[in-house]
């Protein structure tokens, strides 16, 4: 449906924006771009709609060459951060704006104005100014204008990110929802990493301008491509810490500061780190694979500095503390935090460990990630 | 909870600072509006009662008829040629309002909304035409209009006061219309509309505050212009406007108050209801090429 190949932008010259972005969203399909601020998600939305030029590359839209067309051509619809809406229109007027200047027939604007207004729920507002609305409903208005034209897609820029949080939660299901029934493909920008994942059908997550991974929410959560993507989806992030490599025999071990982790051989299966041995690997735990244990497990002599209570659960933070020293000076890849410390999901069943006391943790090998120290790339064999 | 820490001494300052700037107020309004009151007054006088009393002297019996008339106005507006001036005026003043506003409108919309080359220098170019004095182009525009057989025409004023409008409508409504959010413009892209229909559906409508502005602003401005009517239309007694008849009447019956008090009025009558309709964007007129947004 929507097709970017090698798609860059360049401003100023020399300011990357985008760099070499390819992908392609399938006929109906929820494609949530997501990343921190100024990596490039933003600049894409904008290229697919024709709002930003192309610096190189070609994008397609429903098997037309969009690449040069005005945004007016491209039949599209965009849903803007602030609403957009033209404060000097009724809601009515808003909606129909589009078909107005298309030069529809009255009857046809009446009409799907009155089945827009039905599907987002604002009949009764439909004579009011965007002033007179709440924040949902403005958000509402704007959905129902990218709905009222049929168009090829949407394309939505952090459409949620000026409401309060309660909302918020409400508004994804309710766009979700609208998009579903309607079926067109969306793309959907947005910082946060719970947007992308509970909407999203695929993920697509930049960074600097670079597509760093791109598929279904639960392939990036349990095989993220490199330790960014790694510590950007979920919250808490996954753990991620340097551990050093090496050979037992045959066997690859894992060393963190005195302590080694062995894994009945289960490294070399599923890790590409045949030649690794005296390197150093990042290591990935998801803060909910972690189990504490107060005497055994597979890393000991961890201190517990902090426990969180979320209601349904508790964080517990944990420090790697004085029995496991990291050389600070090592270069790489400046994806992992400077605070050696461990964040761990525990459940309301789960004894809370005592604050200051030492633990052990343990967790399945199978839910052990490893990244390439230098380029951050997951080492996980596919 | 200022208030209650506040000191006595600050305290006392405060207070006097509000009595100053209250006589200050006061002070220029008695001094605006006591002549001002004295010339409606006298307007309506009779030429005997004003040669022999001051107009104050009404106030005391205000009620006594005899006094009191509208022959002034009459002979000014038929006698005088205050009538034909006051439509001729209003002949001059209205297109010469609506035809800058509608262009540096335009202008001021594509200099914030389509992208061209040297566009910031062409900008800078229009608006560096504040400084040049209206005076400086007299001569080599009345050159112009005689040699395009236009001089002494209502169409040559209205194109002169446009032109010397411009550079600053042009900078008041392009730092409004520039401050407008860019999704607006943006969405109605999307939508496919093109530049006319974002500006008149859009724009248009959204910049009207400062539209009203500038409009009131300059309105007041042309009414009350003599120099650019003497200039440009002081050849031709059929298009004189109330300040050129103003100023006619003064030179040939200066010493007929009541008539130059009712011809005054005349000429005041519509800026100042103007003026008091519309403050509110008078002042932010004055604000806008100034202060961005």
């Amino acid at each position: 449906m929507i097709k970017l190949e090698n798609v860059t932008k360049t401003f100023a010259g020399d300011i990357h924006a985008v760099s070499d972005l390819s992908l392609e969203i399938g006929e109906g399909e929820f494609v949530a771009f997501v990343g921190p601020s100024g990596c490039g998600k933003t600049t894409a939305l904008r290229m697919i709609a024709g709002l930003e030029t192309v610096t190189s590359g070609r994008i397609t839209v429903a098997n037309r060459d969009v690449t040069q067309a005005d945004p007016g051509e491209r039949d599209i619809a965009m849903v803007f951060q602030n609403y957009a809406l033209y404060p000097h229109m009724t809601v009515r007027n808003n909606l129909a704006f589009g078909m107005k200047i298309n030069r529809f027939a009255r009857s046809e604007i009446a009409q799907r104005v009155d089945e827009v207004a039905k599907l987002i729920g604002l009949e009764e507002y439909l004579d009011r100014r965007p002033s007179q609305l709440s924040g949902g409903q403005r958000q509402r208005v704007a959905m129902g204008r990218a709905l009222i034209r049929n168009p090829n897609a949407f394309l939505m820029d952090e459409p949620l990110s000026n409401l309060d949080a309660k909302l918020r939660v409400h508004m994804r299901v309710e766009v979700r929802r609208l998009q579903q029934e309607v079926g067109t493909t969306t793309v959907y920008v947005t910082h946060d990493q719970v947007e992308a994942m509970t909407m999203g059908d695929r993920i697509a997550v930049m960074r600097g301008g670079v597509l760093q991974q791109y598929g279904r929410p639960d392939d990036i959560y349990d095989r993220p491509a490199n330790a960014f993507v790694a510590g950007f989806m979920g919250a808490p992030p996954m753990n991620l810490f340097r551990a050093g490599l090496t050979q037992d025999g045959t066997t690859p071990v894992l060393v963190v500061g005195e302590q080694t982790m062995k894994f009945d051989g289960r490294l070399s299966t599923d890790f590409n780190i045949a030649n690794g041995a005296g390197k150093q690997v990042i290591v990935g735990l998801r803060p909910e694979d972690i189990v504490v244990d107060a005497a055994a497990g597979t890393l000991k002599d961890l201190r517990v500095s902090l426990v969180e209570s979320l209601g349904a659960e508790r964080i517990a933070h944990v420090g790697f503390g004085d029995a496991i020293k990291f050389d600070r000076t090592e270069t790489g890849s400046n994806d992992i935090p400077d605070d050696m410390m461990l964040q761990i999901r525990l459940s309301r069943s789960t004894p809370v460990p005592e604050l200051g006391s030492n633990v052990a943790i343990q967790f399945d090998p199978a839910n052990l990630h490893l990244f390439d120290v230098e380029s951050g790339k997951s080492l996980r064999r596919d | 909870m200022a208030d209650i820490a506040e000191l006595p001494s600050k305290r006392a300052r405060r207070i006097g600072g509000t009595i100053a700037v209250r006589l200050a107020i006061i002070v220029l309004c008695v001094l605006w509006i006591t002549p001002t009151l004295g010339l409606f007054v006298s307007s309506f006088r009779t030429e005997f009662a004003i040669q022999t009393s001051g107009w104050w002297t009404t106030l005391l019996d205000p009620f006594n008829r005899a006094q009191w008339t509208l022959d002034n106005y009459a002979r000014v507006i038929t006698g005088e040629g205050m009538g034909q001036a006051f439509v001729n005026t209003i002949a001059v003043t209205v297109p010469a309002v609506v035809f800058p506003i509608l262009v540096a409108a335009y202008a001021a919309y594509a200099f914030s909304w389509i992208e061209f080359r040297f566009r910031e220098f062409f900008f800078a170019l229009f608006i560096m035409m504040i400084v040049v004095p209206l005076q400086l182009a007299f001569i080599p525009l009345l050159r112009a209009w005689t040699a395009l057989d236009l001089s002494n025409s209502l169409i040559a004023i209205w194109i002169t006061h446009a032109g010397f409008a411009m550079p600053i409508a042009l900078l008041i409504l392009r730092n409004f219309i520039a401050a407008l959010p860019a999704e607006l413009i943006e969405a109605a892209k999307m939508e496919n509309a093109n530049h006319f229909q974002i500006f008149w559906r859009v724009v248009f409508p959204l910049a009207l505050p400062a539209i009203a502005a500038f409009g009131v602003f300059h309105f007041l401005w042309i009414w009350n212009d003599f120099l650019v009517a003497l200039v440009f239309l002081g050849g031709n007694p059929d298009v004189q406007v109330v300040t050129m008849n103003l100023q006619k009447l003064l030179a040939a019956r200066g010493s007929d108050w009541h008539l130059l008090a009712a011809a005054a009025f005349v000429t005041m009558i519509v800026p100042v209801s103007v003026f008091l309709a519309l403050q509110r964007y008078f002042v932010r007129g004055m604000l806008a090429g100034a202060v961005k947004g």
